[in-house]
């Protein structure tokens, strides 16, 4: 079952990172900040806000390449208890992918991990 | 921060503490205990990860906060700024630790009736403790007990006043507060000695609470 679940998220993050490299994501970017693509104004996490426009409409990712309905048991992420409604959490592996330092994401949020 | 997993037995009373010190409203939690089964019957034992704010070297939420809300003092403790912060949740969707909460909606213990924290006026409180629904709230390391503390002229982690709540309450001694930098310090020791490690490495975040599994 585990085992099984990190399959998933693996292919997920193979399925995302295949789509950041097909798009110019360094292009989209600029064209989103000058407002050649527009997200609206509204900075914020709800489906019809920037984040979710950004993620969904402009990269065209699925909500289920994000969104899981269970962690393995033993991954240690606090909220995973959380009940948030919808459609469940995000493994931050998979944002990993993109957003890491040497990753496509124009947004560099994580570093890489010291040898 | 040090965490000893090893002596860990999940009473949550750091979780209380903290609740406590830092008034943390009812549903939402700086500071919580994550438990899981390991192993098959008979050979089965329960973990306990106390989990808080990591104060990341490379903290995600500073980065994703389109409001800059979020900062790192020179002691490395990073702080949400309430009065810049517009409650975005970017910050909640990068932690890869899961520890940064919203508050949605004011949320009193009691239904029908204030306790007596909930009742001070925000002028007697800290400024990280005068939270307001709509934005994001963390663990602060109390950095309002480290900062008196720093004041004071005294040595932050050396007694129960000078440390985070959670620290001396633990009655197995399982956390441990100091300076990281000091290769003398306690932690320090403890990081290099029993081969503590930090949680979600690969994320680069290069998280300051280390555990010892």
């Amino acid at each position: 079952m585990r085992t099984r679940a990190i399959a998933i998220v693996f292919a997920m993050g193979f399925v995302i990172v295949s789509f950041a490299f097909a798009l110019d994501i360094p292009k989209t970017a600029k064209s989103i900040k000058s407002g050649k693509i527009k997200v609206g104004k509204s900075t914020g996490m709800e489906v019809d806000q920037r984040f979710h426009k950004i993620h969904n409409e402009v990269l065209g990712i699925d909500c289920v390449s994000c969104h899981i309905s269970n962690f393995a048991p033993d991954y240690l992420y606090q909220r995973k208890y959380k009940d948030v409604g919808g459609m469940g959490h995000v493994d931050r592996g998979i944002c990993l992918g993109c957003h890491k330092e040497n990753g496509p994401a124009v947004t560099k949020l994580y570093g890489t991990a010291e040898k | 921060m040090v965490i000893d997993m090893k002596r860990c037995f999940g009473c949550r009373a750091c979780v209380a503490a903290c609740k406590t010190e830092n008034m943390v409203q009812s549903g939402n939690y700086w500071n919580f205990v994550l438990e899981y089964e390991q192993g098959k019957y008979p050979n089965v034992r329960r973990i306990f990860t106390p989990m808080n704010c990591m104060h990341c070297e490379n903290p995600p939420c500073m980065k994703a906060c389109p409001e800059k809300a979020i900062s790192k003092n020179e002691y490395g403790v990073v702080l949400i700024n309430y009065d810049r912060c517009k409650g975005r949740k970017y910050c909640i969707a990068a932690c890869p630790y899961g520890v940064i909460h919203f508050i949605d909606k004011e949320k009193t213990f009691y239904e029908k009736e204030k306790i007596p924290c909930e009742n001070l006026p925000a002028e007697a409180l800290h400024a990280l403790h005068r939270k307001k629904p709509g934005i994001a709230e963390k663990c602060t390391l109390c950095w309002h007990r480290v900062e008196k503390a720093l004041k004071e002229g005294k040595r932050p982690g050396g007694d129960y006043d000078t440390s985070p709540a959670c620290i001396k309450v633990c009655p197995g001694n399982a956390r441990y507060f100091g300076d990281i930098d000091d290769p003398h310090s306690e932690v320090s020791k403890l990081i290099a000695e029993k081969r503590a490690i930090q949680l979600n490495r690969e994320h680069g975040t290069r998280p300051q609470v280390y555990y010892i599994i």
